[in-house]
């Protein structure tokens, strides 16, 4: 197989990345950083295949208390995680082969309808089985796979702007038993390919023909990667800010941004010559202080809770009340409005911006329109 | 919400500018593709002349001060100034603006100084500057979802605030006091026909129709009204509680 070159390839021509950690939450944190790489750093189309050690996987929206007995899984030893796409929450062992299929939607065209376009996306997971022997198909949604009346796979997806992260998991050799004692709430009943098959598959025979069903499913090439540096200093950075703390594991808060400071500038549409004052000046602050501040310019347009945010894209608090109270142009120091309807100066920038970067937990927290 | 994201985000370490900034831009008032153009043209909203910078080719433009105004000012500044005889051009003009949201408090006064502006326009009726202010003050009295809570539509309330500034009625008049009264249960009467959830669009097109037949027939003026029925624009942007086929407004074909 040929050794992607630079990490960039051609249309069609995916990345096949076979890499895990050991901390399940960093896994996830690897996802998520694929997935906002692709499109900051035009980085390929990636087919990653990954293992967890036991742990259960909350889905972003999910309640822990509702959805997991957390002595079972003290018990058992699973570490609790919680991932940026939805669906229902899930257990991972080493018996479990997970897939991760980060792909920017430009080049592929996939279809505008969601199931339609899982459908397409799944069909590597529903080829492969049924070549090692199971009777694998997919459900009326597209996101899960089942053998008869039971699943053996189940996927979920989360879009950040035109880029899609979608994964899942293949229960291979997974503990079932461990399944029903730490969630509460499971509902459908699953299957293993050891349950199916009477044994379980080598699992690099397994990851073979799964690689080549999508080849086939797809249409597409793929060529043996490896995580960029920057993918894996954007990984660290979600580990430490977002994966591995309570905030959000439990509390579902997800950081706005990545960096320390996030200041956004929310104007008029189109920009008024004020507007655009704001925007230079904030930009030549935020550039002369060299630190990790992320700025962002909004504008107010017609639309109504969340139309015009692109998928993925948090708001924070101060934007909410700059929009709905109408103080445009506003700026927003790490969801605080520090100034209203003015072109602050220089100075008064960098003052506000110091002040937040001095200030201990600084970090904000976004919500998803 | 109102916001959208300029293509923009700065690192702020020099390393990286994510995208370009947007230099193409919709007209508010007709979705054409605005283009940077240096005239002297008029505002759309409130009539103030200056040098325009982005321009459609429908000849709307909007000032630099309308661009960032809030409902209220936008809604104050078009009615004080406008020469529109027809409520419901001067509603969807007002309701296309990106300060006024889908719903919301700001079309209790929406329909009070759209009617003070048409009474002015058909010249029958003393209308003044502080009017708008008055219609403004009293239509706040009124909380935001008082359909529901008090079975009074701010919109129709706003009907009864408009005849009532303009009549000069009170609550010890006769036939204005009776006639305020009559507008805002017959406009409540319509609002209360097409159903809920809530849409203020409709009850603000709701009220205008039965209000400008009214006022026609009270004082024998004629205020023209276009029949926005099936013409809705705003239905995309209350996906889940839009009444659909049941609301006369519902545009159809999209």
């Amino acid at each position: 197989m040929p050794v992607l070159q630079e990490n960039r390839v051609t249309d069609m021509k995916w990345r096949l990345l076979d890499y895990e950690e050991q901390d399940p939450r960093m896994n996830l944190a690897i996802d998520e950083a694929i997935l906002r790489l692709r499109r900051e750093e035009d980085l390929p189309d990636t087919l990653r295949l990954w293992r967890n050690p036991s742990a259960v996987v909350l889905g972003c929206g999910d309640d822990m208390d509702l959805e997991i007995n957390l002595e079972a899984c003290q018990k058992l030893g699973a570490v609790v995680a919680r991932r940026a796409s939805g669906g229902s929450t899930m257990y991972h062992d080493l018996g479990s082969l997970n897939f991760s299929i980060i792909i920017s939607e430009k080049p592929f065209e996939l279809p505008r309808n969601l199931p339609d376009a899982y459908r397409i996306l799944y069909n590597g997971v529903v080829t492969a089985l049924r070549a090692v022997g199971v009777e694998a198909a997919l459900d009326e949604y597209g996101q899960n796979v089942t053998v008869g009346e039971k699943r053996i796979s189940e996927a979920a997806q989360y879009f950040l702007y035109d880029t899609l992260l979608f994964h899942g998991a293949i229960l291979v050799d997974t503990n079932i038993k461990a399944i029903e004692s730490v969630l509460r709430r499971r509902k459908s009943a699953l299957t293993t390919i050891r349950e199916q098959l009477g044994y379980a598959p080598d699992l690099n025979a397994l990851k073979s023909t799964l690689v080549k069903s999508f080849r086939a499913a797809l249409g597409i090439e793929f060529l043996t990667g490896e995580l960029t540096e920057s993918e894996r200093e954007t990984a660290r950075r979600l580990y430490d800010i977002k994966y591995k703390t309570e905030k959000w594991t439990r509390g579902r808060e997800d950081p706005a941004s990545l960096k320390d400071v996030l200041i956004e500038v929310y104007v008029a549409y189109p920009p008024t010559a004020k507007c655009n004052e704001i925007i230079a000046r904030v930009e030549r602050v935020v550039g002369d202080l060299q630190r990790s501040i992320e700025m962002r310019v909004w504008m107010r347009r017609k639309g109504l809770d969340g139309k015009g945010i692109p998928p993925g894209v948090l708001v924070t608090q101060g934007l909410k009340r700059a929009s709905k109270e109408s103080i445009v142009p506003a700026i927003i120091v790490n969801s605080e409005i520090a100034f209203e309807k003015r072109v602050p100066s220089e100075d008064e920038l960098k003052a506000a911006l110091v002040k937040e970067l001095g200030r201990e937990g600084r970090r904000v927290s976004g919500i998803h329109p | 919400m109102w916001i959208s994201l300029l293509e923009r985000s700065f690192h702020g370490d020099g390393r990286s500018e994510r995208g370009k900034m947007t230099t193409s831009y919709e007209c508010v008032l007709c979705d054409r593709e605005m283009r940077r153009f240096t005239t002297r043209g008029k505002c759309s909203y409130c009539g103030k002349e200056e040098e325009t910078d982005y321009i459609c080719p429908n000849g709307h433009y909007i000032c630099q001060d309308c661009r960032v105004a809030g409902a209220e000012e936008i809604i104050k500044k078009t009615c004080r100034a406008t020469k529109e005889r027809d409520p419901v051009r001067l509603a969807v003009t007002l309701m296309r603006h990106p300060a006024v949201q889908m719903h919301g408090l700001e079309h209790h006064y929406l329909v009070a100084c759209i009617l003070l502006a048409v009474m002015r326009n058909s010249t029958k009726f003393s209308v003044t500057d502080s009017s708008f202010e008055e219609a403004v003050r009293r239509s706040r009295r009124l909380p935001l979802g008082s359909c529901g809570s008090m079975g009074v539509c701010g919109g129709a309330a706003g009907a009864g605030i408009a005849l009532s500034i303009a009549t000069g009625a009170t609550f010890t008049s006769d036939g204005e006091r009776a006639l305020c009264m009559t507008v805002v249960s017959r406009a409540l009467d319509a609002i209360a026909r097409i159903g809920g959830p809530r849409c203020c669009k409709a009850s603000v097109l709701a009220t205008l129709k039965v209000a400008a037949g009214l006022i026609g027939e009270n004082f024998k003026v004629q205020i023209p009204i276009s029949n926005w029925e099936g013409k809705c624009e705003f239905q995309k942007y209350n996906e889940k509680e839009c009444l659909r086929e049941v609301c006369p407004y519902f545009r159809r074909t999209e």
